[in-house]
């Protein structure tokens, strides 16, 4: 029978308030760390370890990739959004390259920019601001 | 009055509608006969049965996850459970449950897929959750006789 490799994902993470400590480096910043301890206090060390979640990198200071496993993605995405402190998946992919290509090139317009000018408008003929 | 567009405002009185709003409290006791809220904020999971009959079919009862999210992991766990065991009372008695971000900020947002993954977590099947969600959103701006376009 063949042994076949589990399938990953790879998540791109946007964390602003996560600082590094010391001695981690860009390819163990130590936001898999924080998000392991996150899922294993929530549903236990087993799915913690299984979940197999790895740092990959951070593309800039405040976008952190993680791979976890495929079967495990949905305790993973729970996990990330119940982090302290707060975080927000940006993107998740099957390849690490095709992740990259996305967080460079997004194919949409900055979300920000364009609900911040529609909120604004809108506050200002409300007379809120 | 047909509102275009698809943000709904969350305000603390009732003003005259030009776009549409909702209006949310953090207190229960402010639920009277006579008031116009929308939307209770829930702080502290566990509510007292005075509290509970106060909240009457038809309003909305918000739990924010970045209340959620300072607490550690055995408390955590806990608000989880009482979530499910919440929905379940309020699928029961008419009131609608939900399950909000309380984003001040960009990170605290949570993504469409992550909020799937969290309903499933609390036991709450995601696709009845929006539709019920939906469903109270239109019969409540309906009140107000605004028409999302």
């Amino acid at each position: 029978m063949l042994k076949r490799r589990s399938k990953r994902r790879y998540i791109a993470i946007r964390c602003d308030k996560f600082n590094p400590e010391s001695g981690h480096v860009i390819y163990n910043s130590g936001f898999a760390f924080l998000l392991t301890r996150r899922i294993s206090e929530l549903f236990g060390y087993i799915i913690a370890q299984k979940s197999s979640i790895r740092d990959i990198g951070n593309s800039r200071n405040n976008i952190f990739i993680v791979r976890c496993n495929l079967n495990f993605l949905p305790i993973v995405l729970s996990a990330i959004s119940l982090m302290n402190p707060p975080a927000l998946v940006l993107l998740i992919s099957g390849t690490i390259k095709r992740l990259r290509i996305n967080l460079e090139e997004p194919n949409y317009p900055p979300l920000v920019n364009a609900n911040n000018s529609q909120i604004d408008n809108q506050f200002r003929e409300f007379n809120f601001l | 009055m047909k509102a275009k567009g698809i943000l709904i405002y969350r305000c603390q009185r009732s003003t005259k509608p030009k776009y549409p709003f909702l209006v949310t409290s953090n207190k229960i006791n402010d639920l009277t006969t006579t008031s116009t809220i929308d939307i209770i904020s829930l702080n502290d999971m566990y509510l007292r049965f005075e509290d509970k009959r106060r909240i009457t079919s038809g309003i909305g009862l918000e739990i924010n996850v970045s209340d959620l999210r300072r607490s550690d992991g055995k408390y955590l766990g806990k608000w989880i459970a009482e979530i499910s065991s919440l929905y379940k009372y309020c699928k029961h008695t008419g009131i609608q449950f939900i399950l909000s971000s309380g984003a001040t900020s960009i990170c605290e947002l949570i993504s469409g897929r992550c909020f799937d993954s969290l309903l499933k977590t609390c036991d709450i099947e995601p696709k009845s959750y929006w539709n019920d969600l939906d469903t109270w959103l239109q019969s409540r701006l309906l009140k107000r006789r605004i028409i999302l376009a």
